[in-house]
């Protein structure tokens, strides 16, 4: 038998912190308020948070692989552009549009893959160029202006209920089950793990280390895709500035769900308790009335939290 | 008494489980050159840490010109007018040569840095230097490795030394560069400044130094007039111990031919290197730090490139343009840094021992790893090699260097490749676990595979190898069989004689 110190009791409960946050979150909103708990509000917390869900899950691949991912706002601007476009202007099929929002998207994120894999560009300015190029052909493509009443499809999807549950929420949670085991169970979720660990000594043992980047890149893109189209079914529409900054909010919900900005750690199951940390913060403050100016403040003292928290683990965790 | 510029006396120093120095003399002249001499782990830099302030011995006095003096940090030893020039420079690549020589103490007024007094100083260094053709300007980057040296070198004379300690300062220099460095150390010399000169190039001790010192485990074994002295005696006075406790490998059967190297060759690094790898065979590669070793194997194993030159297996020509080839094939490679290249340090040792082998235990569909035949592997791993953790999940990071290196080696046994090649494979590992991993790779051996090993640790490579290859300055200089070799010849034909 081990004996347990205090040390062992410290380090635990800096490894399930996040979930104890958002449990104790829960618990005083539950207490203090008396629609918190109620299906429509959880349900509402759930929608709202479930395009950045997808967004952080693509991201934390990207994240612990050791790179970064600034461009999805762009891209999801530049490939709903594209897609609703065709569908908008060029009369295309709802399916078709479809199709083009998750192309353009994986182009993206190919690109942003062999850029920084086999180039070896820093990913922070990567992606940051990519943001920049999105976000403007995406203006250019729609001269500035949304697009309202999209075809019969895409209001299928948000409006759907499936036994009370919203079809769009079951197809995050599908998509959280799925690269789980993608992320734990997949000899390509190891080499991700290896890559971001130690590149060096992933090469040495014969990992394709720039494949592997340019692959969680790709899968990024295919999620990024996924997410734009929930976002434009969500609210019937494009518009040129949908994802602005989201993907501050993406990035910091898998930060604070155990992603480490050094890579070879995270895992999908902490993203999601991020995602939900930050969705339920949000909620709070909707349900206290707080002024929406200061809401973005409240999110950066989340983040600021989260990241001590991590800093301080990464100190402990790393004695023994 | 003549008079000593530094007298050192009765250092002693231990380390937990090692007595690094147990009482050493030392004592250096006005305007000398000093070689220090010996063998790796013999306490040359421990002394010299001593000297430099870095750290603290446990008992011994030092003298510099007569007055006692206590270092308790590298800046009280600085003070007292001693320099040290490290294997790797500490200069700024992209500041100027003028800001890297003045960076301890830049002449500024109201802070602000005067700048025509700092580069008109630095043109008068570089006069004293020999680097009279550079500008003042000119960025670091921009030099050669031997001028570089030249600018450390130049920084420490900013600061009024008195003493200046060289480590191995022509590991990574050219021949013209040394001359240039060589041509340097006598100007100081005349100057009145005195130097401790640490190599293991036997040659260039006899070339530069005025005196030598040899040091054994942790003693001083002699000082001597370099004059009064020959190569053969200084290698007799390092080697001196005896032979006890080494590892002897027994019974040897060289089978077929597995890996060939024909006519290897990347620029200065390395030339015409052709060696094979027999089943069955252990084969050393012995040389100094520098000599291109593990440039060699590196190039072998695709991490690096060669220009020219033939590689073949069991006959087979093979082109090796990245490790994903060479693993291919049936080689496998275990570097000299362990931690940075051999072991993902955050991660468990389940996840180390599998990590150049996810595509063997995962299904073909989906890719699925199949965690059974995984953990399976994992045991047994441990259990032969006895690797000593608590538990599969434990993080590589907390375990002792021995069973670190355990982890790496498992980790390509269950490769199983058909050639192993190791570089350093007993560095930072404890004694115990070092003849585990000897016995770990005889019993390689027995199952058919050829390793080929790194070392430049004597015991090691004369006890494990059947054949041992020296080689010197890129080039293998010379091949003795088990019969053959001798730590004499070994260290000579390594480190070329004074005769040249």
């Amino acid at each position: 038998m081990k004996k347990i110190t205090g040390k062992m009791i410290i380090q635990t409960i800096l490894n399930y912190c996040i979930y104890l946050l958002l449990l104790f979150v829960c618990l005083i909103l539950s207490v203090t308020t008396t629609s918190f708990l109620s299906i429509t509000n959880i349900i509402n917390v759930l929608l709202q948070t479930s395009i950045i869900a997808v967004l952080s899950l693509g991201i934390t691949f990207v994240l612990i692989t050791g790179n970064n991912d600034l461009s999805v706002g762009g891209v999801m601007a530049v490939s709903g552009a594209a897609g609703i476009g065709l569908i908008k202007l060029g009369g295309w099929p709802w399916w078709a549009g479809m199709l083009v929002i998750i192309a353009v998207a994986m182009v993206f994120g190919i690109i942003n893959g062999c850029v920084v894999s086999y180039i070896k560009a820093p990913a922070f300015l990567t992606t940051l160029a990519t943001q920049f190029i999105g976000r403007g052909l995406a203006l250019v493509i729609s001269g500035g202006s949304s697009w309202y009443n999209l075809p019969e499809p895409f209001i299928f999807l948000s409006s759907t209920y499936v036994v009370g549950i919203p079809l769009m929420i079951i197809i995050v949670l599908l998509l959280y089950v799925v690269f789980h085991i993608r992320l734990g169970k997949t000899i390509f979720g190891r080499r991700v793990y290896a890559v971001g660990s130690n590149a060096d000594s992933a090469r040495v043992s014969g990992i394709n280390v720039s494949k592997t980047i340019l692959f969680a890149y790709m899968q990024c893109g295919l999620l990024v895709g996924i997410a734009t189209i929930l976002q434009v079914s969500r609210m019937n529409s494009f518009w040129a500035a949908m994802g602005t900054g989201i993907e501050s909010q993406a990035i910091a919900a898998a930060i604070i769900g155990g992603a480490s900005m050094s890579g070879g750690v995270g895992n999908l199951t902490g993203t999601f308790a991020g995602v939900l940390l930050m969705g339920v913060i949000n909620n709070a403050l909707n349900l206290y009335g707080v002024d929406a100016n200061w809401q973005e403040a409240a999110r950066g003292f989340v983040i600021m939290l989260a990241i001590i928290i991590d800093a301080i683990r990464n100190r402990y965790n790393s004695v023994e | 008494m003549e008079n000593l510029c530094l007298e050192m006396m009765g250092i002693q120093k231990a380390y937990p489980g090692v007595r690094a120095l147990k009482g050493v003399d030392f004592s250096l002249k006005y305007g000398e050159v000093h070689g220090l001499l010996g063998e790796n782990g013999a306490g040359k830099s421990t002394l010299m840490k001593m000297l430099g302030g870095v750290e603290k011995m446990d008992q011994g006095e030092v003298y510099i010109g007569g007055e006692k003096v206590i270092f308790y940090t590298p800046s009280d030893a600085q003070k007292k007018g001693v320099s040290f020039i490290h294997q790797e420079l500490s200069l700024f690549p992209d500041l100027d040569i003028a800001t890297n020589i003045f960076i301890q103490d830049l002449p500024q007024k109201s802070s602000f840095i005067r700048a025509e007094k700092l580069y008109s100083d630095t043109k008068e260094i570089l006069n004293r230097i020999g680097l009279a053709e550079h500008s003042p300007r000119e960025k670091i980057k921009y030099l050669q490795m031997g001028e570089r040296q030249l600018v450390e070198i130049a920084r420490c004379l900013t600061m009024d030394t008195k003493i200046l300690v060289l480590d191995e300062p022509t590991s990574s220099l050219t021949k013209k560069e040394v001359e240039i460095l060589f041509f340097l150390i006598r100007n100081l010399k005349e100057q009145g400044i005195s130097i401790i000169f640490i190599s293991h190039r036997l040659d260039e001790v006899f070339d530069i130094c005025d005196r030598i010192t040899v040091m054994r485990d942790g003693e001083k074994i002699a000082t001597i007039n370099t004059k009064e002295t020959n190569t053969n005696r200084l290698v007799s006075l390092m080697i001196g111990r005896e032979l006890s406790d080494r590892f002897e490998r027994t019974g040897y059967q060289a089978d077929k031919e597995l890996l060939r190297v024909e006519n290897l060759r990347r620029g200065e690094k390395f030339q015409d290197i052709n060696f094979s790898v027999h089943a069955g065979e252990i084969v050393g590669l012995y040389g100094l730090m520098g000599s291109g070793r593990s440039e060699i194997v590196r190039s072998i194993f695709g991490l690096e490139k060669y220009e020219d030159g033939k590689i073949y297996m069991e006959g087979q020509e093979i082109k090796v343009k990245s490790p994903i080839d060479a693993i291919d094939i049936g080689i496998g490679l275990i570097t000299e840094n362990r931690r940075e290249e051999g072991l993902m340090i955050r991660q468990s040792v389940y996840f180390n021992l599998l990590a150049a082998n996810f595509e063997k235990y995962s299904k073909k569909f989906l890719g699925f790893m199949d965690k059974k035949a995984e953990t399976e592997v994992c045991e047994a791993n441990i259990k032969e090699l006895s690797i000593k953790t608590s538990s599969l999940k434990k993080k590589a990071q907390f375990l002792s260097g021995g069973n670190q290196q355990k982890i790496v080696i498992a980790k390509w046994l269950n490769r199983s490749p058909k050639v192993l090649i190791l570089d350093e494979p007993t560095r930072g590992v404890d004694v115990g676990a070092k003849f585990e991993i000897y016995h770990i790779l005889e019993e390689q051996t027995k199952k058919g595979k050829g390793i080929f090993v790194i070392s430049s640790e004597l015991d090691e490579i004369m006890g494990l190898c059947d054949r041992i290859l020296v080689i010197r300055k890129g080039k293998i200089v010379a091949q003795f069989s088990h019969e053959e070799f001798s730590k004499e010849s070994l260290l000579e034909t390594s480190m070329g004689g004074q005769e040249k």
